[in-house]
């Protein structure tokens, strides 16, 4: 056996795979194969001193918090568990110059919480930004808000989220940017910022020092109902449903069909508003008892129902109303038509519709 | 302890606290293995953090039989990594400058070794740390790599050729400048 031969197996030796008694013989007379083995073990004693000094010195806080289950294999139990309201604060940004981000971001709905009302000023004292969002008392992340507000001398850039509850304090999350004048286009380097914590004591002002600009302020109380400044953002009035688009109908996981056009709001009392597919006939929702419909219960965007022993749910993209009430469904599942109410055979496409209507048009059988 | 199985069993579970755990674990040390494919500490904790909220979104595909806990995230990590840099392949401009950026701050402040290691080919890099620094076995290797357990001998052998190779070179180099 040659060195070259020997090579790979010294190696594996290195790494404590068995080696033949061959090689074995050769190792201990080779001094080049000695020589590589040396190096090898040098070599990796030097990369894990690499390594100590490469590792971050303090674990960064895990994002898989913020993760709800995928939707392939968890939707259903997604929805269930969650709900959409608006990005309100973003409607509530003074100056059209902002960057506003129209997303959505997804909340639990069955957790106990607070709410914290707060407002965000600029290094003069000057107010940008007012809003609320939920808190609770497991430290999940809930919700968060961002913006931009511009100076003569350039922009700040600023991302907030509540992080949790500590006694009658809130820790806090911020990422913040200055920018100067002329480099505005980089304001996506914002999420790239690191986010600091900071612990905030109501109606204290937080200052959050930003690199290059000064500090921004966020001063708060926090409410134990939802304030209705709030509420008249996120929820429809007392008194009316709104029905806002994605529409899912579920039955038993399965999601049997999905309305994705133009939605609707109408009145409580008197009123109702229903989802049709071809396959599945109507379902129609009131909130009065209606002969012939069966009583389920209706929570945020969520309706719960049974039908001849089967379980459906119905999603809506916003809540329908604010807490839960009872509601009734009908179902008319021979009639496949574009009214509920109408036998007209005016239906020619296969995607799923919504109708409103008033309940007294509903009261005959078909 | 639990087992590999058993704390897999109570992440499927939705067991925050389990999760926690081996994210505290393992958090750090993937982050070091991410920096040295990706090339910076940002883009490195970015992939780990996708890497984590994948696992914890989508908590199936693992194995206890191919390899434990730790290897499988690591396999993960690596399969983030190397979508992270397609999608810097899709975005040109600035690549030339931003991978000079990179390689220095991989290796800065490190030693020989480290500027030696930073030339290596992705794949031997990836393949090196995770055997030396992690000390993750053949069979895990090849679970992590998605290569036979006879590949991983051979590029094992290759890649510390090359890194000797480059190594004692760097060292001839510094002898004959002084």
């Amino acid at each position: 056996m040659n060195c070259s031969e020997a090579a790979d197996c010294v190696s594996a030796l290195f790494d404590g795979e068995p080696i033949s008694r061959e090689m074995a013989a050769h190792l201990s007379d080779c001094e080049a194969c000695r020589e590589r083995l040396n190096d090898y073990a040098e070599m990796g004693a030097e990369l894990r001193d690499v390594a100590c000094a490469s590792s971050p010195q303090v674990i960064p806080e895990g994002h898989w918090r913020l993760a709800e289950p995928a939707a392939a294999n968890n939707w259903l139990g997604k929805w269930r568990g969650t709900m959409r309201i608006p990005r309100f604060a973003f409607a509530l940004m003074i100056l059209g110059l902002l960057a506003l981000s129209t997303g959505l971001f997804l909340t639990r709905a069955k957790e106990t919480y607070r709410w914290f009302e707060y407002e965000v000023r600029d290094r003069d004292g000057k107010m940008i930004m007012h809003g609320a969002v939920r808190s609770n008392a497991e430290w999940n992340p809930y919700g968060d808000a961002e913006g931009g507000w511009p100076h003569g001398d350039g922009t700040v850039w600023f991302h907030i989220r509540m992080l949790g509850q500590v006694g009658e304090a809130e820790r806090i999350g911020a990422k913040t940017l200055w920018l100067p004048k002329g480099e505005g286009d980089k304001w996506e380097s914002l999420y790239k910022m690191p986010e600091r914590e900071f612990l905030y004591s109501p109606d204290e002002d937080l200052k959050i020092p930003v690199d290059g600009y000064g500090n921004v302020i966020i001063k708060g109380h926090f409410e134990s109902t939802l304030p209705e400044t709030v509420r008249r953002e996120m929820y429809p009035e007392d008194g009316r449903f709104r029905i806002d688009p994605p529409v899912l109908l579920v039955h038993d996981k399965e999601l049997l069909g999905k309305y994705i056009g133009g939605g609707g709001e109408l009145l409580l009392g008197g009123s109702y508003f229903a989802y049709g597919q071809r396959d599945q006939g109507w379902f129609v929702f009131s909130s009065k008892p209606v002969a012939g419909a069966v009583e389920g219960t209706l929570t945020m965007n969520q309706i719960e129902f049974t039908l001849d022993g089967k379980q459906y749910s119905l999603f809506t993209g916003d809540p329908i109303v604010f807490g839960r009430i009872n509601i009734w469904v009908k179902h008319y599942a021979s009639i496949r038509d574009a009214d509920p109410t109408s036998s007209g055979d005016g239906w020619q496409g296969s995607e799923p519709r919504l109708a409103f209507g008033e309940l007294q048009n509903l009261t005959a059988e078909k | 302890m639990a087992s590999d199985h058993e704390l897999w069993e109570r992440i499927k579970c939705r067991d925050a606290s389990a999760f926690e755990g081996f994210y505290r674990e393992n958090a750090a040390r993937l982050c070091a293995y991410l920096r040295q494919i990706v090339g910076n500490a940002q883009a490195a904790e970015d992939v780990m953090q996708e890497t984590f909220t994948q696992m914890w979104r989508s908590p199936n595909g693992f194995r206890p039989e191919l390899g434990s806990l730790r290897s499988y995230v690591f396999g993960i990590g690596r399969k983030r990594a190397a979508e992270w840099w397609r999608k810097r392949a899709r975005a040109p401009e600035q690549q030339g400058e931003k991978r000079a950026e990179e390689s220095a701050e991989r290796t800065a402040g490190f030693s020989a070794i480290g500027d030696a290691f930073a030339r290596l080919a992705e794949g031997q890099r990836s393949l090196l740390w995770l055997r030396e620094v992690e000390g993750q076995s053949y069979a895990e290797l090849a679970e992590i790599m998605q290569i036979p357990v006879g590949t991983v001998k051979s590029r094992l052998f290759a890649a510390r050729e090359e890194l000797r190779r480059i190594w004692r070179s760097s060292g001839d180099a510094a002898r004959s400048k002084k």
